[in-house]
């Protein structure tokens, strides 16, 4: 790889963004990291991550707000977003898979290395799909427009 | 108009009254038997009266001079119903005279109720008998008369003390819903009088709707009454009061019998829950917030102590060290394992659990589940298995996370409690369910323990080790969801050191639980046309 893969990552809690932090950047990877989704959304426009890791409960603007606004911004959609959330919220997990979230980590049950794992995973897929993703972006937008009418 | 007599001989009650002697029978009784009988009579407390067939009084007893304030020369050789100025002359009692008693030879416990001008109102309980006698001789009848009037005022009012004293709203209606009874704890909660609901049809002033949707609950009075059972409503009623005030309340509705068994109404008991609610919300959210709170260091925990005992961060000096931290690393695994129970279960108690209901294939299920809990049976040395049934069985309507749920928490038991040997799944269908069984060579369990197996915190025999201590809640989340989406959980072992069988049955077509089972499955049926 020529340059380094960079993930935004969006915490708010100092001890987990200690811990994915490091373990991101041992494993190679770049980290910027933005306490709330506010600064996640100024970063994302400024840094151009190759992939968003996500907390949902944050204060200011939380995870679903900032994943909406990603969403409605044509320069920021493509960028594969996880999810960082407990167990107890596995319901707004999948209410973020619905607003066009990649996957959802439950944090609790995943050591760091099960994680670096899976965002290898999904950046793999992206770069294979790239060309793929705004498509099904589209269909489902067309299918949610149909279920209105 | 004629007397009407009864004969006792053809059954038959003769207009004209024919006579059939009978006090010269009675007098050739033999003297000594005649008077043993009299005394008798004489001692018996309640007022008692012989009569003959055709229903003169051929004797009573001093209690029944007493309390009917009656004289003997108004009384002997007298007919029954002219007594006391006619007043005996009650309908019910020539029924139970003429109709009855030539059918069967006696009848007992007949609650009667009459106004006498001497005495006033009286309720009896009248028992009567026909005194088999020789063949050829004419028979008598004995009647005794209980007078229960006290005893009936009495329970009447110990009924309204303890209705109007006992801290629940009670409620009864007759068969066609008409308000027959209000309390006082009925009106404080309601806000109506007695006098604005007695006589009304109970759905004019009761109105219930179910917490949260403001929908109008189902009608479980009538319910009740045409099902003929008791209806015990869940924790979700509100009642609208007077002033339009909803209050949470339990409720139950059981239908009143009439001694056929035919249904004749129906009374409700309804009580105030606000505080019970109350309390259980606090609990909730105390239990989310510390979960929450909890749960974020803990994952810290588990991140950092993961990278130092892989080496990640530089070598550790002494295996002791490691050691001690992987303790503490599986330490923090239960912390983890029991904040995440605890929360499972408060969500479902408190209704809160969501069920996605969608078609799935439970084979997928299963070996979803296999793949998350390889990698503990083989650290352990066990095997785990699933031997697909040959034919695929047929997809059924379930929460897919939560059947997952279930199966990786009795797997995940039956690697905790085997130690040689392992696990083995099978799956099998018939016309209605599809039924799963995780049959394990660990430690089994004793009979005595199998029923506790599925309760709240329950954790029975011995475990291994401390490290294997589970939550207590593992069985009873399981067996609530099982239950939840239709289905039975169950366990079969035949005793300690020979192996377990966990199998749990769910309806192919889906719990009838709500629509939301229909919407799950229009979402899948349009993500996978090709499908049905």
């Amino acid at each position: 790889m020529a340059s380094k893969v960079k993930i935004l990552l969006v915490e708010d809690d100092n001890l987990l963004v200690r811990m994915y932090q490091d373990k991101l950047e041992s494993d190679g990877y770049e980290v910027a990291v933005s306490e709330d989704g506010e600064q996640g959304l100024k970063a994302c426009k400024k840094d151009k991550p190759d992939l968003v890791l996500l907390d949902i409960m944050m204060p200011k603007v939380n995870g679903f707000e900032m994943l909406k606004q990603m969403k409605e911004d044509k320069g920021l959609k493509t960028i594969p977003v996880v999810l960082l959330t407990n167990l107890g919220g596995k319901d707004d997990a999948q209410r973020g898979l619905e607003m066009g979230a990649v996957a959802y980590l439950i944090k609790s049950d995943y050591t760091p290395d099960e994680i670096i794992k899976k965002i290898k995973e999904i950046l793999h897929a992206s770069t294979r799909d790239k060309e793929k993703v705004p498509e099904a972006v589209e269909i489902d937008k067309d299918e949610k427009e149909e279920d209105k009418k | 108009m004629p007397k009407k007599t009864f004969n006792v001989k053809t059954g038959r009650v003769s207009k004209e009254g024919k006579k059939v002697a009978v006090v010269g029978e009675l007098l050739k009784v033999e003297k000594g038997a005649r008077e043993y009988a009299e005394e008798i009579i004489a001692t018996v407390r309640e007022p008692l009266v012989v009569l003959d067939m055709n229903l003169k009084v051929m004797l009573v007893n001093r209690s029944f001079y007493q309390v009917f304030k009656v004289s003997p020369k108004e009384t002997v050789g007298r007919f029954i119903y002219d007594l006391g100025n006619k007043q005996w002359d009650i309908p019910k009692l020539r029924r139970l005279l003429e109709d009855v008693l030539p059918q069967k030879t006696n009848f007992e416990n007949y609650e009667v109720e009459h106004k006498f001008e001497a005495i006033g109102q009286k309720t009896m309980l009248l028992n009567a008998r026909r005194i088999p006698r020789p063949p050829q001789k004419p028979r008598i009848i004995l009647l005794a008369i209980e007078d229960i009037t006290e005893r009936k005022k009495m329970e009447q009012q110990l009924d309204e003390v303890i209705l109007a004293s006992i801290g629940d709203a009670v409620m009864a209606c007759d068969r066609t819903g008409k308000v027959i009874l209000f309390n006082a704890t009925a009106e404080e909660l309601t806000g109506f009088s007695a006098k604005e609901v007695i006589g009304r049809h109970y759905s004019q002033h009761l109105k219930f709707t179910i917490e949260g949707d403001g929908k109008p609950d189902k009608d479980f009075i009538a319910q009740a009454m045409d099902e003929g059972k008791i209806i015990v409503m869940a924790n979700k009623t509100m009642i609208i009061r007077k002033d339009g005030t909803k209050m949470p309340i339990a409720e139950s509705a059981a239908p009143l019998k009439g001694h056929k068994g035919q249904i004749i109404g129906c009374v409700v008991v309804l009580r105030d829950v606000t505080k019970e609610k109350a309390v259980a919300n606090l609990k909730d959210e105390f239990l989310s917030v510390a979960a929450h709170a909890l749960r974020t260091p803990m994952t810290a925990i588990k991140g950092f102590l993961d990278m130092i005992i892989k080496g990640q961060v530089g070598k550790l000096p002494t295996t002791k060290m490691k050691e001690y931290l992987l303790l503490a690393y599986e330490g923090n695994e239960r912390m983890i394992k029991l904040v995440n129970d605890l929360l499972n279960v408060s969500r479902i108690e408190a209704g809160r659990m969501k069920f996605d209901l969608a078609n799935i294939q439970i084979e997928k299920v299963i070996e979803q589940s296999i793949t998350e809990l390889e990698k503990i049976s083989h650290s352990k040395g066990l095997y785990l298995k699933f031997e697909r049934p040959e034919k695929p069985l047929p997809k059924i309507i379930v929460a897919e996370d939560k059947v997952q749920m279930v199966l990786t928490n009795i797997i995940g038991n039956a690697i905790k409690y085997t130690e040689k040997g392992g696990v083995k799944i099978t799956a099998e269908a018939d016309k209605k369910l599809v039924t799963v069984h995780i049959q394990d060579t660990g430690i089994g369990i004793a009979k005595e323990d199998q029923d506790k197996l599925f309760k709240k915190f329950s954790q029975i025999g011995k475990t291994i080790s401390s490290s294997q201590k589970g939550t207590g809640l593992g069985l009873y989340t399981s067996k609530v969801i099982v239950e939840k989406l239709g289905g039975k959980i169950w366990c079969e072992s035949k005793g300690e050191g020979k192996g377990s069988t966990f199998s749990f049955s769910l309806p192919i077509k889906g719990s009838p639980v709500s629509h939301k089972a229909i919407i799950g499955i229009q979402r899948e049926a349009r993500a996978h046309p090709d499908q049905k």
